[in-house]
């Protein structure tokens, strides 16, 4: 951190971050993780001090829209090739551990 | 009554599956009923490196959707929301968010009541998730197995304004829905298949007040009884968690149909928050003025002007029968054998009952056939039990109601064999004939029943009726 110390998010958003992306991070990992995300987002905020208020709105880089494809179906792959790669399997079907929130 | 102190506020969540042929991002097949896993690709199995492509059909009946919704179709993007949960294998689900396809609708639901529609945007459909019981042959875990087919179909999600008032209001708002949809040929409306889903959000508040109270989302509707009896039960749980002083808590509610009750999901953690941002690898959706106005143009005529069209012609609407003509999509041979002289009245009851038992074989009649069937009914030719079974004849014969009538041995018998054969009767039964005088009115369908069984059934109802009066008075 060679320029400043600015830090425009806290230890508990980042800790909220985290468990959304179910990370489980200790302290020392937050502490430096707060640090590193509060110079990414200085760095970003950086653009905030040009008038762009003449300009639309971007929704994205590309200068493109409607790309679509027909509504044509063609094979599917192979169920048996794909389950056999699933860490876990039913005779059918993927099976995944009791979810949380559900009887 | 102190439950009249409340009023319920009720916003419906429609989500419906469009009727393409394959998916919302790949070209895997949008099949319901079909082995599980049978209809997956890496693009709808989240695979690393897979790109979504949208498909074209699915961005234009959603459109169409908004515009029989009377929403205005808007440049949109699609969004991803972020959540783990094994339905969904990208661990996102992509969505429109802040820029929806359709937006500022409404629906009419008859003359007087108009419910707003906030928006109406597409999204992918998820997997589908059976639970394993510690029971079941998964012996060493319980789990859940995943179906990924339903992944990556194309949904709208119609979304109402709070302004539904009651329970039945809410059935009455999905059933048009449905209509709408159908009608638009963008998707089956088949609640009990999934194809239709409906969730509630229910809040209660005293009557006058201008805040909404604190609303709960109710999921599980599978059908209309459904959809109702939540509803009511959640209302009146509101109400007694107000009354007993204590606050209702903002919670999505499961509706246990066999123990009627709404119970809380076990909140999952900070659920609410799925940090949208937008869909890096899909772009801009914008289908311009020219597309939007042909498939505007391309849009039936909806089902409350097509019942309105039967209802004009009666002298008793009959709302309900005219919604199951048009919901057969029988409205068109009924306009056009009313056209040809059958009676509206009788055509409408004969085409919601009786008829709506066989929509394709009816379809395939020739309008005259039926006309002439009903007009055997309406002048009293036939009775309405000996139209019935003419009717049936019709549907495997290609011969027409009178000769079919005349096989049967229906309308042989003159009014001077029944005239004979009620004097035969009244002369047998003094008594029942003097109540009947009196003006006992139960005393005719002694009579009837009488001259039914002297001829087999083949006199009409009717008619007997006639020739008694015409005796009584003379
Ligand atoms: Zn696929």
């Amino acid at each position: 951190m060679d320029n400043n110390e600015e830090q425009i998010i806290s230890k508990q958003d980042v800790s909220y971050v985290a468990s959304l992306a179910r990370l489980d991070l200790n302290d020392d990992e937050l502490e430096s993780f707060t640090v590193q995300l509060s110079a990414v987002l200085v760095h970003a905020k950086d653009l905030s001090s040009i008038d762009l208020s003449d300009l639309p709105p971007t929704s994205h880089p590309l200068a493109l829209k409607n790309v679509f494809r027909l509504d044509t179906a063609r094979e599917s792959i192979s169920r048996e090739e794909v389950l056999s790669v699933a860490p876990q399997r039913t005779e059918t079907g993927f099976l995944v551990p009791p979810i949380l929130g559900e009887d | 009554m102190e439950e009249e102190v409340y009023e319920p506020v009720i916003g419906l969540e429609v989500h419906c599956e469009l009727k393409t042929i394959t998916k919302l991002w790949c070209g895997c097949k949008n099949e319901f009923g079909v082995e599980p896993n049978t209809n997956i690709c890496p693009v709808c199995l989240g695979l690393p490196g897979s790109l979504p492509v949208l498909n074209e059909q699915a961005v234009k009946f959603a459109a169409m959707i908004g515009l029989a919704l009377n929403c205005e179709v808007k440049p949109s993007i699609f969004h991803r929301k972020n959540y783990f949960y094994p339905d969904m294998p990208k661990d996102f689900q992509i969505s429109q968010y802040d820029q929806p396809i359709n937006v500022n609708g409404f629906l009419k639901l008859d003359k007087n009541v108009t419910i707003g529609v906030v928006r109406a945007h597409m999204e992918e459909d998820t997997g589908k998730t059976t639970h394993i019981g510690s029971s079941g042959r998964i012996h060493e875990s319980s789990g859940a197995s995943i179906d990924y087919n339903r992944a990556g179909v194309p949904l709208v999600e119609i979304v109402s304004a709070p302004e539904i008032k009651s329970a039945e209001e809410a059935k009455k708002y999905v059933s048009e829905l449905r209509a709408i949809l159908v009608a638009t040929n963008t998707t089956d409306g088949k609640m009990e298949e999934g194809s239709m889903r409906v969730d509630a959000n229910v809040s209660v508040r005293k009557i006058g007040s201008i805040e909404f109270g604190t609303r709960t989302e109710i999921k599980n509707l599978n059908s209309l009884r459904s959809l109702v009896r939540a509803i009511d039960y959640e209302i009146s749980r509101q109400i007694n968690v107000i009354k007993n002083g204590e606050k209702v808590k903002q919670e999505t509610r499961h509706w246990n149909e066999d123990a009627s009750t709404t119970v809380p999901l076990r909140s999952k953690e900070e659920a609410d928050d799925y940090r949208y941002f937008p869909e890096p690898d899909l772009v801009e959706v914008d289908l311009g003025n020219d597309i939007v106005r042909q498939l505007k143009q391309s849009l039936p005529v909806m089902p409350l002007e097509r019942r309105q069209r039967i209802i004009e012609l009666l002298k008793n609407p009959n709302e309900d029968s005219a919604f199951i003509v048009v919901d057969l999509d029988l409205d068109g041979l009924l306009l056009e054998v009313v056209k040809q002289g059958a009676d509206a009245e009788l055509a409408l009851k004969r085409f919601s009952n009786e008829f709506a038992g066989y929509v394709e074989e009816v379809k395939a009649l020739q309008p005259e056939r039926l006309v002439e069937l009903l007009n055997l009914e309406q002048t009293g030719q036939l009775s309405a039990t000996q139209a019935k079974a003419v009717f049936a004849e019709m549907l495997t014969t290609k011969s027409s109601p009178s000769q079919i009538s005349t096989g049967l041995g229906f309308g042989g018998l003159e009014d001077s064999e029944l005239s004979e054969l009620l004097k035969g009767i009244i002369s047998n039964c003094p008594n029942e004939w003097n109540r009947f005088k009196d003006g006992d009115g139960k005393v005719q369908q002694f009579f009837i029943g009488q001259v039914m069984k002297a001829t087999k059934g083949q006199a009409n109802g009717k008619v007997v009726l006639s020739l008694l009066e015409a005796m009584k008075n003379s």
